[in-house]
């Protein structure tokens, strides 16, 4: 008898510890992952370096005296450009996480809120309008403000059109996206119609995404974004985690829903915003990547966020590193290899998804 | 002092007259039920007292002090809402969202997990603590919602208010009967309540004052016993009823003809 309550009693022990400790299990190897995926990003390229070339080559770039090609290309060339890729990925991934609960559906995707589409008209019209007369980085500078101000005004719109008396509602703002997403797309196929070949073929290359205007300004400006939204959005992991509930349920548990909800779209704004600016538009990353650490380890958004934001970078590292070897020298747009690689898991993920307490 | 005081209180968050001139007591450790036919104003008593819609004229008074010059926070502490229907369509287990109710309370977490406990053995929710929400049945998951209200509220004490929108329409007899008996378990430890319920029968035999709710107003109100009568039956509802004595209880039965 006794002995048989025992049992039962570490049974379910051992249930309740299980989500935990596939969440504390999950959140250790992305830990692991994500250095030896950037150290994979490092090695591998148009030239193959192995491990003592890469930190020879990272200790000769701190040190201020790159002579030889190796630290030339770890230095100057791989290194801004894979810390591009992982910061932009975990971005997108916390972002995509955050805006899946703000709006209570898994479906959400950071995009939603207008910024997305705002900001590739944005990129389109300084690309039209700038014509033959940006080149090299300017160009590419002057199409990231062009982006950013795209979106930054599209959310503005966005807000506004879903805000009344009675605060802002999640659902009208949904459909303003929506509409909003939809003009900016016939407003950007309108430029497209107007413009040459040359630039037709900027302006579809942008919008593929891409980590090859990765310098250091730029990762810099990356960091700086990056690690504030990294530190912001997980504040804001209980006020989610009650928002799941609905939203009087959360303000009746003391949420400040109404704040929480203008932190959040103003967080994702300009982290999303940002991205799109510097790597271009990288599809999947905020929809999927949220959808999948769910599925692993709960809604809990206390592990979501951060579980998020790793799996996001190690998804960008990863497929920004095939895009480089796949076709060597040439490199294939990096929004191409995060869906060749990210659906197929996901896919896998969706036949079993009763396994996981989704609703078909 | 009143845990809850309406006076005169109207509400029109649409244009329209919603609730009309309510004016309602209720002391600590108390039940209210709300009758009152489909749309008459049950639901909307309650998300007034709640705040989620918002005070035309009149007062509403908690502890003695206007409801909007309540902190946001001590609030949620001492008063607990449960809704008629649950948005949730996330995969959590049982057992997180009952903590959820703990979220407003800086008990720690030896307190929170005794609480928690207790709230599913209140609800017959201990054996699906491990399952996920989202494969529940409805009456599952009413009964895991009222575990979430049940732990917010679980300390309050003398001040506590606890509201809950149609908390049995789920719930097979024995749940009933349970979750009834859960509710006056607070109640007797000082938690005032409020509850919308259809079930004449089930409202007469647990709650001290019901109040009939029609077109907005208070049709009736006061003591089961004084207020059943056939001509309000026939008034509010428009159905004849025999009202009898329960035969082991001293509460009146209601008995369609």
């Amino acid at each position: 008898m006794l002995a048989s309550r025992r049992a039962r009693a570490w049974t379910i022990k051992q249930a309740g510890q299980q989500r935990q400790r596939r969440s504390r299990l999950l959140l250790a190897s992305f830990a692991i992952a994500l250095p030896l995926c950037i150290l994979l990003g490092l090695a591998n390229g148009a030239v193959s370096l192995d491990t003592r070339q890469i930190f020879s080559g990272l200790s000769n770039t701190l040190t201020g005296n790159a002579q030889d090609q190796a630290a030339l290309i770890v230095g100057q060339i791989r290194l801004p450009r894979v810390l591009l890729a992982a910061l932009m990925g975990a971005i997108l991934g916390m972002s995509g996480a955050a805006m899946q609960g703000l709006f209570r559906n898994p479906l959400a995707d950071p995009s939603l809120i207008g910024v997305t589409a705002g900001a590739s008209l944005g990129a389109a019209l300084v690309i039209v309008l700038g014509g033959g007369l940006l080149q090299g980085y300017t160009a590419l500078t002057a199409v990231s403000i062009g982006a950013f101000a795209g979106g930054a005004i599209a959310v503005v719109f966005v807000y506004r059109l879903a805000t009344s008396s009675n605060g802002t509602s999640v659902a009208t703002m949904l459909l303003a996206g929506i509409a909003i997403t939809a003009l900016a797309g016939a407003l950007g196929s309108l430029l497209e119609f107007y413009a040459d070949n040359d630039m037709l073929r900027r302006i579809s290359l942008w919008k593929m995404g891409g980590m090859d205007g990765a310098n250091y300004p730029r990762l810099i400006l990356a960091t700086a974004v990056g690690a504030a939204l990294l530190l912001a959005l997980p504040r804001y992991a209980s006020a989610l985690n009650a928002l799941l509930l609905g939203e009087s349920e959360a303000r009746h548990l003391g949420v400040n829903v109404d704040s929480a909800k203008i932190a959040l779209i103003i967080w994702v704004a300009v982290g999303v915003g940002t991205s799109v600016a510097l790597v271009g538009t990288i599809a999947f990353v905020g929809l999927v990547v949220p959808h999948i650490v769910r599925m692993l380890v709960g809604p809990d958004h206390k592990v979501l966020l951060p579980a998020s934001a790793l799996a996001g970078a190690i998804l960008l590292v990863v497929a920004d590193t095939l895009s480089r070897i796949v076709m060597a020298p040439t490199e294939l747009p990096v929004g191409i290899i995060t869906a060749i690689v990210g659906v197929p898991f996901f896919i896998s993920l969706l036949r079993q998804r009763h396994h996981y307490g989704m609703q078909s | 002092m009143s845990v809850l005081q309406l006076k005169r209180a109207c509400a029109a968050p649409w244009g329209a007259p919603l609730l009309k001139d309510l004016s309602l007591e209720l002391e600590a450790g108390q039940i209210l039920g709300l009758a009152g036919p489909n749309g008459a104003g049950k639901s909307s008593v309650l998300k007034l007292i709640a705040g989620d819609i918002p005070l035309g004229t009149g007062k509403l008074l908690l502890d003695g002090q206007a409801r909007s010059d309540w902190p946001r926070d001590q609030l949620a502490c001492k008063l607990a809402y449960l809704p008629q229907l649950s948005l949730l369509n996330f995969p959590y287990t049982v057992e997180e969202v009952i903590q959820l109710g703990r979220m407003p309370h800086d008990t720690g977490h030896i307190r929170d997990s005794e609480i928690l406990d207790q709230a599913m053995a209140a609800t017959d929710t201990t054996g699906l603590r491990h399952r996920l929400y989202t494969q529940l049945s409805g009456g599952e998951r009413q009964r895991v919602q009222l575990a979430r209200v049940f732990s917010q509220i679980w300390d309050a004490g003398e001040g506590g208010l606890l509201m809950l929108d149609e908390p049995t329409a789920a719930l097979d007899l024995s749940h009933q009967q349970l979750i009834l008996d859960s509710v006056q378990g607070l109640a007797a430890k000082g938690c005032a309540v409020v509850l919308a319920i259809h079930d004449l029968n089930l409202v007469a035999g647990l709650a001290d004052t019901v109040a009939v709710i029609n077109y907005g107003c208070i049709a009736a109100c006061g003591k089961p016993v004084d207020i059943f009568t056939e001509q309000l039956f026939k008034e509010v509802f428009a159905i004849d009823v025999v009202i009898q004595q329960h035969p082991n209880r001293s509460q009146p039965l209601v008995i369609s003809r």
